[in-house]
Formats: C-alpha cells, sequence, structure tokens
C-alpha cells in the first residue's frame, strides 16, 4: 500500500466532515448574536439562513455536473 | 365515499398491480435486493427522494412546524448536509463497490463478524425509523376511510408484506420513481390548498401565527417554552442525528446499490437534493398557516396533516396531497422492509450454515420480513418516543454511535483496523440502547442521548484505532477495499465517459436550488 494514498484519501473525507460539523454546529450561534434571539424577516439574518439552507442542494448539483462535463465524450 | 378515500384505494390497488409486474424480480437474491442493479439514474434519484422525504415530511411536518414554528425545519437541517456527503461521495464509493447491501462492505473492509455486528445495529436503528411510518399511514387511513388507529396499522402492515414481497426492492423503488410527479404536484399544490381553504394570502397567515405565540416561534435554538423544551444542546444533536441518519442510512444507500452504473447514480444525485429540499422547506415554513383552520395543540401532531388533507382541503388538492403520502410511505417503507431484511438474513445464513442458494436466502428473506411487519403493529400503533420526527432521531442514535465513523471515516483511513471497529461497535451498541430505552422510559439522558453518545463514539473510535496496530488481514483487507473502490485514476472526480447532455439533470438541480432560495426569500418578505 503506497503511503501517500493512505494521507490523501484520509484527509479528504476528514476535512469535508469536519467542515460540515462546524457549519452544522455553529449556525445557531452564529444567528443568535446576528439577530439577538429573533429572526427579522427580511433581515441579513433571514437571508442567510435561507442561503444556508439551501446550500447543500446547490453544492451537490454543481459538483455532479462538473464530474459529468469533465468527464464528456 | 370522499375522492380523498377513493383516490387512498385507488393508489394502493395501483401499488399492488405494479408490485405484480414486477414479481419477475423476486426470483434471484440481487434482482430482488437490487432490482438487478438495472435502476437508471432518475429513477434511483426519484426513489432517493421519497425516500429521504418520506412522511416525517408529508405527514410529520406539518402538526410538527405547527405547534413549533416553521424554523423547526433547522432541526433536521443536518440532515441535507448528510446527503450532501452522500451524494457527492460515499454513494458513488459504495456503488464502485458493487456491494449487495451495506453490511457487505463492513465483511469486505472489516470481517464477517463485524458485518454480523453492522447488521444488528442497522437493524435496531432503521426500524426506530420504520415504524413511525406506520404511525404516519395510520392515521392516514383513519383520518381518510375512517378505519380505527390500530387496525389502520394492521392493514397497512399486510398491505405491505404482499407489496413487498412480489417485486422485493424493485417495488419500492419503481413504485417511488413512478409516483415522483405527484410527490413533486402535491408540495407545489399544498401552499395553494392552505389558501383556498382560508382564504387569505399564505404569507400572512404564517406571520399572523407568529405574531400571536411570540418571537420564541422563530428560533430554534431559543424554543426553550414550555411546550417544546428545546435547547441550543438538543439542537446540535438532533442536527448531529440527522446528518448520520441521511449519511448512513441504509436503505437509502441501497437504492444508490441498485443504479445501473456510476455515471448514471452521479446524473441522478445531481438534481434530487435541491428538488427534495424544495419540497421539505415548503411544508415547514408553510404550515403555521394552518393554525386558523386547526388550533394549536387542538389535534395530536400526527394527525394534523391527514385531517387536513382529508376533511379540509378542497378535493382535488386532498386527493393529491394523499396520493402523494402514500407515494412517499410505500417507497420509504419498502426500501426499509428490504433492506433490514437483508441485511439480517446474510448474517442468518452465515451464522447458522444455511444454503446459500438464490431460492433459501430468498425465503428467509421473507421470514424476517413478517417478523418486522408484526413488530411494527405494536410499536406504530404506541408510538414510545411520542412523535414521528422525535422518534425517527432515535435512528441517528445508533447510526451515529456505532455505524457512522466506521463507515465515513474507515473506508478511507487505511490504519483503522477490525478489533478497533468490532469493539467500538459492540461497546457503543450496548450503551447506545441502555441510553436510549431509559430515555424513552425514564426520561434520563435528557434531552437527548447524543449529547453523550457523540463524544463517546468520537473517541472510542479514535482511541481504539490508534491502539490496535493493523496486522497482515487488516492490510489485505484494506488493500482489496482500496483497489475496488479507491484507485481509479483521478479518484472521485472520475467517471466512465458519456454524452454531454447527460449535465442537464444537474444543471436543472442547481437552477432549483437558486430559484429556491429567491423564492423563499420572497416568501418571507410578504410576498
Amino acid at each position: 500500500m503506497e503511503q501517500k494514498h493512505v494521507r490523501m484519501i484520509v484527509w479528504n473525507p476528514i476535512i469535508a466532515i469536519s467542515v460540515m460539523a462546524l457549519i452544522v454546529f455553529t449556525m445557531p450561534p452564529i444567528v443568535k448574536m446576528l439577530g439577538n434571539n429573533t429572526y427579522t424577516i427580511g433581515g441579513v439574518d433571514t437571508i442567510y439562513l435561507v442561503t444556508w439552507f439551501f446550500a447543500p442542494g446547490i453544492i451537490s448539483s454543481a459538483m455532479n455536473y462538473y464530474y459529468l462535463v469533465k468527464n464528456k465524450e | 365515499m370522499k375522492p380523498t378515500a377513493i383516490a387512498l384505494i385507488v393508489v394502493l390497488v395501483s401499488a399492488l398491480i405494479s408490485a405484480m409486474y414486477l414479481r419477475k424480480y423476486g426470483k434471484k437474491v440481487d434482482d430482488y435486493y437490487l432490482m438487478g442493479r438495472n435502476a437508471p439514474g432518475w429513477v434511483v434519484g426519484a426513489a432517493t427522494m421519497a425516500s429521504w422525504g418520506t412522511l416525517f415530511t408529508w405527514v410529520g411536518a406539518v402538526g410538527f412546524s405547527l405547534q413549533f414554528g416553521g424554523l423547526i425545519i433547522f432541526l433536521i437541517a443536518g440532515s441535507a448536509w448528510g446527503m450532501l456527503y452522500l451524494c457527492v461521495y460515499l454513494g458513488r464509493l459504495l456503488r464502485r463497490g458493487e456491494y449487495r447491501t451495506l453490511s457487505s462492505y463492513f465483511e469486505e473492509r472489516y470481517s464477517t463478524r463485524v458485518s454480523h455486528i453492522a447488521a444488528l445495529v442497522l437493524s435496531v436503528g432503521t426500524i426506530f425509523y420504520l415504524f413511525p411510518q406506520f404511525t404516519g399511514m395510520g392515521a392516514v387511513l383513519l383520518k381518510t376511510l375512517g378505519i380505527p388507529f390500530f387496525w389502520s396499522i394492521v392493514i397497512f402492515s399486510i398491505f405491505m408484506l404482499v407489496f413487498v414481497f412480489m417485486g422485493g426492492m424493485a417495488s419500492a423503488i419503481m413504485f417511488g420513481a413512478g409516483m415522483f410527479i405527484i410527490m413533486l404536484a402535491s408540495c407545489i399544490l399544498y401552499p395553494i390548498g392552505l389558501h383556498l381553504v382560508t382564504g387569505t394570502p399564505i404569507g400572512e397567515m404564517v406571520a399572523t401565527t407568529a405574531q400571536s405565540v411570540g418571537t420564541q416561534y422563530w428560533t430554534p435554538f431559543g424554543m426553550t417554552n414550555a411546550v417544546s423544551k428545546f435547547t441550543v444542546g438538543y439542537w446540535v444533536v438532533t442536527s448531529g442525528s440527522w446528518f448520520a441518519i441521511a449519511m448512513s442510512s441504509g436503505h437509502i444507500i441501497s437504492l444508490s446499490l441498485a443504479c445501473k452504473s456510476e455515471r448514471e447514480l452521479v446524473k441522478g444525485y445531481g438534481i434530487i437534493l435541491p428538488l427534495a429540499l424544495f419540497c421539505i422547506a415548503v411544508y415547514y415554513v408553510m404550515s403555521p398557516g394552518v393554525e386558523t383552520l386547526i388550533p394549536r395543540g387542538s389535534m395530536k401532531t400526527d394527525f394534523v396533516a391527514p385531517h387536513l388533507y382529508a376533511n379540509l382541503f378542497p378535493p382535488w388538492i386532498g386527493v393529491i396531497q394523499i396520493v402523494g403520502v402514500v407515494a412517499a410511505g410505500l417507497s420509504t417503507v419498502g426500501a426499509m422492509f428490504v433492506f433490514i431484511a437483508t441485511n439480517l438474513t446474510q448474517s442468518i445464513v452465515k451464522l447458522f450454515n444455511l444454503d446459500s442458494a438464490d431460492l433459501s436466502v430468498l425465503k428467509v428473506t421473507k421470514v424476517v420480513i413478517v417478523f418486522l411487519g408484526i413488530l411494527c403493529i405494536p410499536l406504530g400503533y404506541y408510538m414510545p418516543a411520542g412523535v414521528m420526527v422525535i422518534a425517527t432521531g432515535f435512528m441517528g442514535a445508533f447510526l451515529l454511535s456505532c455505524i457512522f465513523l466506521p463507515l465515513a471515516i474507515g473506508s478511507s483511513w487505511g490504519r483503522v483496523t477490525e478489533k478497533a471497529i468490532m469493539i467500538h461497535m459492540s461497546i457503543n451498541l450496548v450503551i447506545c440502547l441502555f441510553m436510549v430505552i431509559t430515555n424513552v422510559s425514564l426520561g434520563w439522558f435528557a434531552p437527548h442521548p447524543l449529547i453523550w453518545l457523540i463524544p463517546i463514539s468520537i473517541v472510542s473510535f479514535i482511541g481504539l484505532t490508534l491502539m490496535f496496530a493493523p496486522t497482515d488481514q487488516d492490510m489485505t483487507n484494506w488493500n482489496n477495499f482500496y483497489a475496488k473502490c479507491h484507485s481509479i485514476a483521478g479518484g472521485m472526480a472520475t467517471l466512465e465517459k458519456g454524452p454531454v447532455k447527460d449535465s442537464i439533470l444537474p444543471l436543472v438541480g442547481i437552477f432549483v436550488g437558486i430559484g429556491s432560495i429567491v423564492f423563499f426569500l420572497a416568501f418571507l418578505h410578504g410576498w
């Protein structure tokens, strides 16, 4: 087994999961700070929340779009 | 008879006819378990949407959101990030390995005895996701056909056994995919139905409800009122729980294993997540508008949606909603039945040295399915955790503490050994069972066992991995796994070549995602 392969594939998922966990788990305190414990409809916190919620879908589509275009015939 | 009742009967009969048509998949193990690995990408994507959305959205979300506010959606937001990990990485990795079930991964990556424990954990965990679906469908039959709740669950159980017996996974996949358009239509028509029965703009209804309840209605982490008792800690562990559920759910992963190629899977996954998120957001964000029709607290939380669809909505919209609910329910429950049964069967056949010929394996599989069907009747009726969305979260406790790290990190970290995983899974399974049972029955480990399970599982996984050096057998297993799943030149970015038109689906997905942001911002601005 080549050590460089082990290193490469170990860190990618660890980094990915850590970033996701950070985003998921730190969201409430950030919004709490932004919105003073309430959501102001139409405010920056609402835009942040809505974007945050739909971000996984856009990232997923964009990455899979990239995979397919990169491997076209 | 009411139109919704007729629609319900028609869709159930259609499901049986489609299952009958698919019974050709009931003769070989690979056909029964994975539809012969012949499912097109869009079919897998649509069935994944149906299985992921499930009844916790089409039924559970309405009452839950009415009770606690639209932003309760963020309790399950971790699920979307878990799905992202599955859609761009893990699903493809396992599809490359061409595993038959998720426990096959544990067998090849670690050992047979680890696969036995994995099968047990996956089965116990998935049952916590399975029986709330029975509660939801029981509520639908009760409100639509007027059948007593207990008998509704019994009838649904018998129906599911017949449905799954014939076509196996093909029944779940093809019916879920076939109903995909109806499910999308039901989510678009939901706010229109609300508007028609109340006569006022939906945004206004939602805002009025929020004002009448108070600002806490709009704070998922601040809902420390007497009703919800939710806290920041609760929010964090629930997010973690849903992250694990989405990422390591065996029944959803099984759908990806049934896809006919990795490229097809990328196509299907390219559009699924934005569409599913849009549907989920509609039900959660708009349901506080139900307040003017069904006052909060006047009805059991999980009965609100069926009552709304069957008795209050205009019949033509109610019919679509009921069909959407049934599509979500059948697809999910069917996939779960097959998934649990296949994992347990593989272990049972090996442990007891049973005949591994196709017919014998299928017989054992069907016996396990009957057992599950019977078990879910009392569980669905009594609903130990009280509310669908809460009960479903316990699945995450099992997956996160036992399965998540050996799957997510173990699939990429060659240092992880069989012995470490064996001990990790055994210890965490016992601790998790103890915490979940005592939490449900005695209220211990409140607000959620995962507060303890998350750190325990991380410490035990890393500690045990570093404690045991890989043996020769560990290295052989890892090298074989690596060659099978990882070592394609260029890594995950490389696929088999195909026409550029394949990228249309993900492109549509990007527009749906951006459009959803614009739509909901406009809605929350009072549009």
